[in-house]
């Protein structure tokens, strides 16, 4: 039996927790984690949602995760291959046309020369972009020298770019996305497929200033996806969980962080459902910052000002996913894996719109991609729709679900005719359904809001960007930590390091 | 080589242009001001359009005229006198309004009527936002940093503004980078529940840019108010008696106190070139004078494309020039009223003596805005109202009345082409008269004469590129040492003698005359002082 010293807790069974987890037991920590949900991975992890068609993980987005800090964990080792090739991102044009985007070269577009010069800057920004994404934030609040010294190297890299990249990084990083991808192409498909894929963790548009942060992030940060999604990072990261000893225990609702009552107060033990109570000298929460610390910590131990800024922290869903099973294979067109069927930018800023006045989309844009290899089913799509509210005027009744669902299946039906003959099943999930499934609040996918002042030492704020919070022993660590939750494996490892004193 | 004419020409004689020319006077130089117009002060004019009213045609309060140029230009001897704007006032559709005055007790006791809480966090948040005001002030009192350059007296400064960042608790910081990213309305949703108080506080944070109160980037606009010094009273807003040209025509008489010669309807042609350098400037008809430096107070474009020409420049710089973006979003409309108008929301005057907002809540402002985007003007737009004739009874005769609004959303590129703006001027007056009439009844049969500026009329009238009232949008991007682009924030140009003074160098728009000075300053060798 170890000590409580030697015991660490984890709270989340998402994909940082799990590679939290496995962090931790790996330096030889005895390791215990609990989740209220019953399915490992959480939105990351494999889900039925018809017979015999699954989906590998809610998400579409899968070539960001960061293999660089999870590549420790060996998870190669236990069955995880990352595709030979990237994948190229299809966009659909109103007559039919697919232009297709990869990272060196485009197919179907005027841009060539224009998009070649533009990758490579972007590429130029990468070793800098990664290096930011994949090491901890600044000590912001209160620089100590080795801080002030990374700092000085990240401010070295800026520097090193030559003064023509660095001032250019430094005019469009606060820009709209809108204004950046219309200095760069003609081709309104093509803004529009690169400015997509910002959005998804946003209640903003295009045109809103700072979206360029989060698409340059985006685009230097990409790598190759995992073969099999996201579900196959949960799976090794499961299998590695269970190698190093990782206690494992779903559907177990955390229910209190205790503390010591002595003078200098430190995590003491973690309360479950049903009154158990764990002993732990170390507990990583990769739930969201509110859940934790303004619904666990036993009250009184987070001083007023933290938990006011937690308070402040932005979780509004943005975003629906709608799961399709079919009777036969899907093609989509272009024989595309993922598809936008945006086809201007201002699609785009008009179903963002939406969500102002808490309405739905009138002409949902659809971020489509076929599982249909990857499912043991014969076709299955999974659809994300930027614009739906989790605070529908109304409510979220049956008939705006219904009323939802036509105008989803209207805008398939527009870019793959004829699909909806073969529909076998679907599941549709509202911010509201992803709250409730899968513990996301606000049916917020990325663990917050992934804008301008939710990014980096702002992440989920100043004090905490660091993973450390005020209370001695506990960790934060998920999605809502730098790098977010759309750069998938980040957040989980930092903060299991930062917890381990490295 | 022949002598010349004059030590400086300066192109325009907006307030920018003046001051540049005041302080360079006061220096002892030989200095020409030319003015296209026939009234001097570019958009910081009055003009008495019909018999009897005089409009403070598109600038129509003053707030950030740095206090040390009124010292250094003796401008309060010359004519210069602020009336402080006593009020805020926001009525509303359904009957209920707020007024915010500048007795902060008077103010807790209207926004207690719709949130307690509000009522008590108000003082807090005025705190918070002065201690940042103060720390932003040197700022714009300054010279932007240089952040590319290795020289080390650069390095030492921006080493100084780390640390000036740095030195504060981890609250300050935190709230000084929310500023920086959030949008207004985020940003005030931390502090406030009340959209009654949130809708007119946010509306400060889009003024002149082409972005809604949700966007992010705009919350730091929200300082202004906080920066506003009115005989070094903070967060203060004033008129000028007699209207906004008489700030104008005092940095004038102080120019031409130290000196200076100032010509109206005298319209430059082009700066005149040799071996790439400016040598003077030729007008209209035809006469050349020459100068070893010229300065203009013009918006960049219409320096550097109008009147120096794309030949003479680096291709880098055009096309640096050429993303720059203005994109003007506000119209003006200036009435002459027959009698004082009443808001049916609340009878009497009192709160009628400061400004008035048309914004009643935030669907409002971002429907506003979301209309634009699609390329026309708001049918309902975010008006801001100031009768001055109230306060300054010189500005109408006995009994009657003038009515500034300024109008955004009324952006430059309306889906018929910006040149189209003439056959919609009426439209959009319209639209404005309507908008304000439905918090006073009977507005229209008060009206006496409308004058109603477009974005267009803007740029056509005033020359200011696409309407834009602030010379570029004031983004984060086009800001500090971006402005008007990285390596030529310092009032130099590509163009050796060549010198910007106006809004569209650091620090920005807004009737302050910190780019001209700062100019002049930089041209006279004298930053530090």
């Amino acid at each position: 039996m170890a000590t409580r010293s030697e015991r660490a807790v984890v709270l989340g069974a998402d994909i940082e927790g799990l590679a939290a987890a496995a962090t931790l037991a790996a330096a030889g920590k005895e390791v215990h984690l609990f989740d209220g949900l019953t399915n490992p991975g959480g939105a990351g992890g494999t889900l039925e949602f018809h017979p015999g068609h699954h989906v590998p993980g809610l998400f579409n987005e899968t070539a960001l995760v960061r293999r660089k800090l999870i590549a420790g964990l060996g998870l190669e080792q236990l069955g995880l291959k990352w595709k030979g090739r990237e994948s190229p991102l299809h966009v659909l044009r109103d007559n039919g046309e697919v232009l297709t985007i990869l990272r060196h070269s485009l197919a179907g577009g005027q841009d060539t020369g224009s998009y070649a010069r533009w990758r490579a800057w972007v590429d130029r920004m990468a070793p800098l972009v990664c290096e930011v994404l994949d090491d901890a934030p600044p000590e912001a609040a209160d620089p100590g020298v080795m801080d002030l010294f990374s700092l000085a190297r990240k401010g070295f890299k800026l520097r090193t770019l030559g003064e023509k990249d660095m001032m250019e990084l430094l005019r469009i990083v606060t820009m709209p996305a809108w204004d950046w991808m219309e200095e760069n192409f003609e081709d309104p498909a093509l803004r529009a497929g690169l400015v997509s894929l910002t959005l998804p963790g946003t209640v903003v548009g295009p045109r809103a200033a700072g979206t360029t942060a989060m698409l340059l992030m985006q685009e230097a940060g990409r790598g190759v996806e995992p073969e099999g999604g996201l579900a196959a990072v949960v799976s090794a990261l499961v299998a590695r969980c269970d190698q190093l000893g990782v206690q494992m225990q779903l559907g177990v609702q955390p229910e209190r962080i205790h503390a010591d009552s002595s003078a200098q107060p430190g995590v003491q033990s973690v309360e479950l459902s049903g009154g158990r109570r764990v002993d732990a000298g170390l507990v990583v929460s990769t739930l969201d910052p509110k859940r934790t610390l303004l619904e666990l910590v036993q009250p009184g131990l987070i001083p007023l000002h933290v938990e006011a800024e937690v308070e402040g922290w932005r979780m509004r869903g943005s975003s629906a996913v709608y799961l399709l099973a079919f009777s036969s294979a899907i093609e989509l067109p272009g024989g595309a894996e993922r598809l936008i069927t945006a086809s201007t930018p201002e699609e785009l800023e008009r179903a963002a719109d939406a969500l102002k006045y808490r309405q739905l989309p009138a002409s949902p844009w659809l971020d489509i991609r076929n599982w249909s290899r990857e499912s043991e089913g014969p076709g299955t799509l999974s659809i994300h729709v930027h614009g739906v509210p989790h605070e529908l005027d109304g409510g979220w009744t049956d008939a705006a679900r219904g009323d939802l669902r036509d105008r989803l299946l209207a805008a398939l039906e527009t870019a793959v005719p004829g699909a909806r003959e073969s529909l076998v099943g679907e599941r549709l999930l509202t911010p509201v359904d992803l709250e409730a499934e899968f513990g996301l609040r606000g049916g917020q996918l990325h663990g917050g809001e992934e804008v301008l002042d939710q990014l980096w030492v702002q992440r989920p704020a100043l004090s905490l960007c660091r993973y450390e919070t005020p209370l001695e022993g506990l960790f934060l660590g998920g999605a809502g930590c730098h790098p977010g939750g759309a750069f998938v494996g980040g957040a989980g490892v930092l903060a299991a390091r930062r917890a381990l004193g490295r | 080589m022949a002598s010349h004419d004059y030590d400086a020409i300066i192109v325009g004689g907006g307030h920018n242009g003046l001051v540049c020319a005041a302080y360079l006077a006061k220096a002892g130089q030989r200095v020409l001001v030319l003015e296209r117009r026939h009234v001097l002060g570019g958009a910081a004019v009055s003009e008495e359009i019909h018999p009897g009213f005089t409009y403070s045609v598109c600038s129509y309060v003053v707030s950030l005229l740095r206090p040390w140029i009124i010292r250094d230009l003796e401008l309060s001897r010359f004519g210069l006198d602020l009336i402080p704007l006593e009020s805020s006032y926001l009525p509303l559709p359904d009957g209920r309004d707020l007024c915010r005055w500048s007795d902060g007790e008077l103010t807790r006791d209207e926004v207690s009527r719709f949130s307690r809480h509000d009522a008590e966090v108000m003082g807090e948040f005025s705190q918070a936002m002065s201690k940042i005001g103060r720390f932003v002030r040197p700022i714009i009192d300054s010279p932007a940093p240089e952040p590319a350059s290795f020289n080390p007296k650069e390095l030492m400064n921006l080493l100084r503004l780390g640390r000036h960042f740095g030195d504060a608790t981890v609250d300050q910081m935190e709230l000084r980078l929310k500023l920086l990213t959030m949008s207004a309305v985020d940003f005030l949703d931390e502090w406030f529940e009340s959209e009654v108080l949130k809708s007119p506080m946010s509306v400060s944070g889009i003024i002149g840019t082409f972005l809604g109160v949700r966007s992010p980037g705009t919350a730091y606009v929200l300082l202004h108010h906080y920066m506003g010094e009115i005989d070094g009273a903070f967060r203060s807003w004033g008129f000028q008696r007699g209207g906004t040209g008489g700030v104008s025509n005092a940095i004038a008489s102080s120019a031409r106190h130290f000196g200076a010669e100032i010509r109206t309807e005298a319209s430059v042609d082009h700066i005149m070139m040799q071996h790439g350098k400016a040598t003077g400037v030729v007008l209209e008809n035809g006469d050349e004078l020459s100068a070893k430096q010229v300065v203009s107070g013009c918006d960049p474009r219409r320096t550097f494309f109008g009147f120096v020409g794309q030949e003479h420049l680096p291709d880098e710089f055009s096309q640096s020039l050429q993303r720059y973006r203005f994109r003007g979003s506000s119209g003006k409309v200036n009435l002459a009223l027959d009698r004082l108008p009443e808001f049916s929301c609340r009878p009497g005057d009192a709160h009628l003596r400061g400004d008035i907002a048309i914004a009643p809540s935030i669907d409002y402002l971002e429907r506003a805005y979301d209309e634009a985007k699609y390329g026309t003007f708001s049918r309902r737009p975010y008006i801001n109202v100031v009768i001055p004739s109230l306060v300054d009874p010189s500005v109408a005769p006995a009994g009657k009345h003038v009515m500034s609004c300024f109008v955004q959303y009324a952006p430059y590129d309306i889906t018929e082409g910006a040149e189209n703006w003439p056959s919609k001027r009426e439209a959009f007056g319209e639209t404005v008269i309507d908008t304000l009439a439905e918090y006073i009844p009977g507005l229209r049969e008060m009206i006496l004469h409308k004058q109603v500026l477009t974005p267009w009329d803007i740029q056509e009238e005033f020359g200011l590129t696409e309407g834009n009232i602030f010379h570029g949008e004031l983004t984060l991007d086009q800001m500090a040492f971006q402005r008007p682009m990285s390596g030529w924030a310092r009032y130099r140009t590509p163009v050796r003698n060549l010198w910007l003074a106006s809004s569209g160098a650091h620090p920005g728009g807004g009737l302050m005359g910190a780019p001209g000075a700062l100019c002049a300053k930089a041209m006279l060798g004298t930053e530090g002082s």
